[in-house]
């Protein structure tokens, strides 16, 4: 009876083995096929915060756990700048909305940037990628700063290199991706989902919108200035006082920005930075910016694509101008009537409702932070 | 119980690996769709000035003699409806963003049939226009978030219908700058209409139909109706200027040729 049972398990067992042989092969086909394996990964399970839109998550570089945590890492990681001194997070700094306080970035060289650093956050909802657009995913966005020589001024193939050396690295990108290989797509991919993943959904104006807090009396005069239409009324009948900012920096996705590019009549020519224009090549286009989020705008000093603004005053002072005639100036910035003509009342109000979007809690998320 | 034979073990083996490698094969196999035997209609949407093709950036002569340039224009386009000759009507497309900057085409299928009629909605019907979170849609739609951008005002407010925009220059000097803007964001239920048209369509299985819809984007100003001049009436975003939106959308309805 003994020796029955030994023989079947032995039989059992070979079944087994064989099994595992025969459908192997298929497994190791996949393997080639796939150089990235998500699967030994952990599932991140994002949900969108309420009021906001889906997420478009690539499927070729699904939010894992490990991925994100080597993200993270690689997000402050010196060793992508060529002398080791810079990290993505040198210049978006979490206390200044993950953004940089200089007008301008200084890189690893000395050598001064030209548009100002544009703060991080809820970007896994953006359609394009610096204050041009070129990038139109994240991954892709990633790849510029490394070799830029205004900033990290390295080659992937070193950065690539210095990071593989690193002990620490190899595992985690085995643990993230299924193999040790440090790639450039691997890099990208995994810092676009430590960046998918800087939610910021906890600011006062969040927490009104869930009715969980309510705004001062302040808060609610500038919010309603925020969305009701601009000019003097006593100019044109027509016009509403209001600040007229919600044309671009529109909520219902609360993210505060259209996602498009305008020109709000910063200047009269564009010869020191065509903007979008580089982009597109369309004269239409000259002068012409994304529209950033005001999400942690009370951070995110200075303002505009080139940082000339230190503070909400001067820019809400601009707009109050109707801002500078030009070729292709927004249609909707006042320049041709007078400007918005707000009072000092207004304005204050106008500011008490954008300290509103400041959320602490998404700056201080240990979750964005420095792990080295 | 009789003991299991070595032939047997091995059958059983057999049986095992092919019942679970077969498995996979089925599930790589892509099902295959029947391909639809309907009649395919294709509606080629695009934009004229004054007969020639529509170019943004490209300066025009209004009928008061104003050099006009266009920098926008887009239009929701919702409910294409076909009718028969006995009161048919079929509706084959519900929602579209069109952008009228570059020529473009919708695919539908349609029914087998005559028909002598077309309607196409412009705007956003009442139904979907305010009472549905935009956020809800996915990104590919054109009413979501994404789908929709630069076309959503903000909560409650719905969605722009129509965006028409740019910037004139009222001396009609040549080369002179064109320094004033003119915007026209329609919306609000109220400013949904429906432009109808007059077509000979015998639609049948297997075959495709093109329809081209043409925007005469001159219309939308001139005409002896209530012509717009840009010098005096340029700017509504439907709230702060009802009525002009209202001649807007009056004239936009009637600003169609689809044959």
């Amino acid at each position: 009876m003994i020796r029955k049972n030994i023989h079947h398990r032995l039989v059992i067992t070979i079944i087994l083995v064989v099994l595992v042989v025969a459908c192997r092969r298929d497994n190791e086909e996949d393997l080639y096929k796939k150089p990235d394996q998500f699967e030994q990964a952990t599932p991140y399970p994002f949900q969108s915060p309420p009021f906001f839109p889906p997420m478009d998550i690539p499927a070729n570089n699904p939010l894992t756990y490990e991925g994100i945590e080597l993200g993270r890492y690689l997000f402050w990681e010196k060793k992508l700048s060529r002398n080791h001194t810079q990290s993505c997070g040198s210049c978006h700094l979490p206390e200044h909305g993950f953004s940089d306080p200089n007008q301008f970035s200084e890189g690893i060289t000395g050598a001064m940037g030209t548009r100002q650093s544009m703060p991080l956050v809820n970007m896994g909802w953006s359609t394009s990628f610096f204050w041009d657009g070129r990038a139109l995913t994240l991954e892709q966005q990633i790849l510029e700063p490394i070799e830029n020589p205004i900033e990290m001024d390295n080659t992937w193939e070193q950065a690539i290199a210095d990071i593989a050396a690193d002990p620490k690295y190899p595992p985690m990108f085995g643990k993230a991706f299924g193999s040790a290989d440090v790639t450039v797509e691997r890099v990208t991919k995994a810092i676009a989902s430590f960046l998918r993943i800087m939610v910021s959904s906890n600011s006062k104006f969040d927490q009104q919108r869930l009715g969980l807090s309510s705004f001062t009396l302040a808060e609610e005069r500038g919010f309603n200035l925020f969305i009701t239409e601009g000019g003097d009324p006593e100019i044109n009948p027509l016009f509403q006082g209001g600040a007229d900012c919600f044309h671009c920096h529109g909520f219902g996705a609360m993210q505060m920005t259209d996602y498009l590019f305008h020109n709000n009549g910063l200047d009269a020519s564009f010869e020191n930075d065509p903007g979008r224009f580089l982009v597109t090549l369309n004269a239409l286009d000259s002068g012409k910016f994304k529209t950033p989020t005001l999400r942690n705008i009370e951070l995110t000093s200075p303002y505009m694509h080139d940082g000339r603004f230190v503070t909400l005053e001067q820019v809400i002072d601009h707009y109050d101008s109707g801002g500078v005639p030009s070729s292709t100036i927004d249609p909707f910035m006042k320049y041709t009537s007078g400007g918005l003509q707000l009072s000092d009342q207004k304005k204050a109000d106008l500011i008490a409702f954008l300290k509103t979007l400041t959320d602490t809690t998404f700056i201080n998320d240990p979750r964005f932070a420095d792990p080295h | 119980m009789k003991p299991i034979s070595a032939i047997s073990y091995l059958l059983l083996l057999f049986l095992i690996i092919l019942a679970g490698c077969g498995e996979d094969k089925k599930e790589n196999e892509a099902p295959t769709a029947p391909e639809s035997d309907a009649p395919k209609v294709i509606f080629q949407f695009s934009a004229t000035y004054n007969g020639t093709p529509l170019q943004l950036g490209e300066v025009y002569t209004t009928e008061q003699g104003y050099r006009i340039q266009i920098e926008e224009m887009k239009s929701y386009i919702s409910n294409i409806k076909f009718y028969s000759a006995n009161d048919d009507v079929v509706t084959v497309k519900d929602i579209a963003l069109i952008n009228f900057a570059n020529p473009s085409t919708i695919e539908v299928e349609a029914p087998v049939g005559q028909f002598i009629g077309m309607s196409m909605g412009l705007g956003v019907p009442q139904n979907i226009n305010k009472n549905i979170d935009p956020t809800t849609y996915p990104n590919n739609h054109p009413l979501s978030i994404q789908g929709s951008t630069g076309m959503f005002w903000t909560w409650n407010t719905g969605y722009i219908f129509t965006k028409f925009e740019g910037r004139c220059d009222f001396t009609g000097t040549p080369g002179a700058p064109l320094t004033d803007p003119f915007a026209f964001h329609s919306g609000d239920d109220y400013n949904y209409r429906t432009a109808n048209f007059v077509i000979a369509k015998n639609f049948e299985k297997e075959n495709t139909y093109t329809i081209p819809v043409v925007l005469r984007v001159e219309k939308l100003i001139a005409g002896p109706d209530d012509p717009i001049d840009l010098q005096v009436d340029f700017l509504t975003h439907t709230s702060n200027n009802p009525a002009l939106a209202t001649r807007f959308v009056n004239k936009l309805a009637f600003a169609f040729d689809a044959e």
